[in-house]
Formats: structure tokens, sequence, C-alpha cells
């Protein structure tokens, strides 16, 4: 199969600032991260950010949201990558979100995609897309979610893939 | 998820096909990482039909303080987020469903994005009932896909 799960983190009872994958092989083609988080942040729509390992702060982002009652575009923060349901949202209800790395292990910039939404039910869930860019050329050994505001609750979860190109079936490439 | 073809360009091309894709699939995801010779609008044609009039689609966009919808271009899978010849790729990642059927048109959803410029969600209909045999990648603006660039195709098997 071309997608194989590499770790599944889920968040135990006493909460946590960040979620986080470590020794992440060189061996897939693309990377994808599935998360499904709630912050004690008091918020309706909480938001994450991203650190890659090996760190570093080159970052850049552009994201368009909507709100349910109005649509934006932004470019901050540099490492956002995603809504999460905060605390005010409808109870035991967590947001959703993917993050998309392309040839996480090559030598070139590392452009990475974000698709995610805050749950609730009611006004002001946020939904962003958006495409970013960590302007480094090494490869991504190390993915972490992080809270800007309180800590993940109980439950959260975030699930790791490797994605390995190939081929089979006869399919021409030319 | 089952890899089908890839390729890395090992120099510059204007357009890259798959062919003979296999009916054993149920829908079909296209993973692109690309820079070109300039900018670069993408299209997707498919069984070798070029022609704007049997497709459409609707964009929503951003590019970091605006927001856009458009119905321009209808083979056209980016938007905002081209490729250039930047050191910076568009990331392009394209869900054709039901390729296979023969009773419906073909619908597809493609994400583009290009830190430096924007990101897109775009949703695409080819008015054909006919299967999706044959996929071409080329772009709008006569440019070519930089060495290095990606090209990925997966096949997604029904339950």
């Amino acid at each position: 199969m071309a997608i194989t799960k590499i770790a599944e983190i889920t968040v135990g009872s006493g909460g946590a600032a960040s979620i986080d994958f470590t020794s992440i092989p060189g061996t897939y083609t693309d990377l994808l991260v599935v998360h499904s988080i709630r912050s004690t942040q008091a918020i309706v729509s909480a938001y994450a950010t991203l650190t890659i390992t090996p760190t570093s702060s080159t970052y850049s982002m552009r994201g368009l949201y909507g709100t349910g009652s109005g649509a934006g575009s932004f470019t901050t923060p540099v490492n956002y990558i995603g809504e999460l349901t905060g605390a005010n949202a409808t109870s035991s209800t967590f947001g959703n979100g993917q993050i998309y790395f392309p040839n996480y292990a090559g030598s070139t910039f590392k452009s990475y995609s974000t698709d995610s939404v805050g749950e609730s039910n009611g006004s002001a869930a946020n939904q962003s897309l958006t495409a970013g860019l960590w302007s480094t050329t090494s490869a991504i050994t190390g993915i972490s979610i992080v809270s800007t505001s309180g800590t993940f609750v109980q439950y959260s979860s975030a699930t790791l893939y490797g994605v390995l190109k190939g081929s089979s079936g006869g399919v021409v490439v030319s | 998820m089952v890899a089908l073809a890839t390729t890395t360009l090992g120099s510059a091309a204007s357009t890259v096909t798959f062919s003979s894709i296999p009916g054993t699939y149920r829908d079909l995801r296209l993973v692109i990482s690309a820079t070109a010779s300039g900018g670069a609008d993408l299209r997707m044609s498919f069984n070798g039909d070029n022609s704007d009039g049997n497709y459409s689609r609707v964009v929503m966009s951003g590019n970091g303080s605006s927001t856009f919808s458009v119905t321009s271009s209808p083979r056209a899978i980016d938007y905002y987020a081209n490729a250039t010849s930047g050191s910076e790729p568009n990331v392009i990642t394209v869900d054709v469903m039901d390729y296979m059927a023969t009773d419906k048109h073909k619908t597809s959803l493609a994400r583009a994005n290009r830190a430096g410029s924007g990101t897109d969600a775009i949703a695409l209909r080819w008015a054909s009932t006919s299967a999706v045999t044959t996929i071409l990648i080329d772009n709008a603006n006569s440019q070519t896909f930089s060495t290095g660039s990606t090209f990925a195709l997966y096949g997604i098997v029904s339950a």
C-alpha cells in the first residue's frame, strides 16, 4: 500500500502543550498528518502552530478562512497550521484537519498544505486552508503541533502517515 | 491507496502524461510539486480532450490579503498558487472521483498551494461519461516544468 501509518499520538488525562512526532524516517515520499484536537483556550475556534525539526525559523504562509459569516485571507502567524476547537465550543467536540508535506526528505525547500476546521454546533466555527513553506533544504525529521494558548485536552489525537511513490498496474508516464 | 506511477523530471518538460490508467480503482489522486521556467498555470486534461468547452470549474482562493472566487480557465488546477521559477514549488493535490464511471461526468477536487502567492481550492468537472484512461498535465503559459519537479499518481481502492 502507498500509505502507511508511522505513528499515532493520543493526549492523556494531563493534557499536553503539543503533539510531537520525532525520529521520522526518511524512507517515504510524502508525509500526511491528520489531527483531531480540542484546546483549553476559552474561545470557540482556536488555532495551532507548527514546529519542524531540525528547528529553524524560516516559515511563511498564506491562508484562506471562513467563519460562517465572512471570509478572509491572512499571512500570520507564519507557522500557523490549522484551526482547532476551543473550550467555548460545543462540548465533546473536537476540530479536525490535515497537513500534507510532499517530498519531505528531499533537498529543496519544503512546501506544505493544511485544511482544517474548528468544529462547533453554532456560530463562529472557523475553517481554513493554507499554503505553507519551510525555507530549509534539510529533510524533515520531526513535526510538532503546538498550542498557542492553553493546552490540548485529553483524547486529542494526531496520526502521522507516510506516503510512498511507486509504480504498478502498467500506468505509463511520459 | 496504491502508487500507480511517478516521475521526477530529469530535464525540463512541457507536459506530463499518465496513460494506460487501469480501471481497477474507485478514485485517483494526483500529487504535484513543481517549479517552472516562468509563471505557469497548470492544467489537467482527460483522454486527450483539451477543449475548454468540455470543462468547468469554480475556484476559492486567498492571496494573504484578499479572497477570490472565479470560474475562468476551466482546465486549470491552480489560480494564485501557480508554479514559478523560484525555489518554492507549487504543491497541488487533485482527487478525481469515480473516474471509471460511465454514467456521470467526472468531478475533481484540487488544492493548490504556494506560500509565496496563495492557496486555492478548486472544484472541476469534465463533461464526459467516458472512463478516464489518460491524464495530461500542461500549463497555459507555454512554460516548461523544471528539472526536479515531481508528479505522482495513486489509485484509491473502494471497500
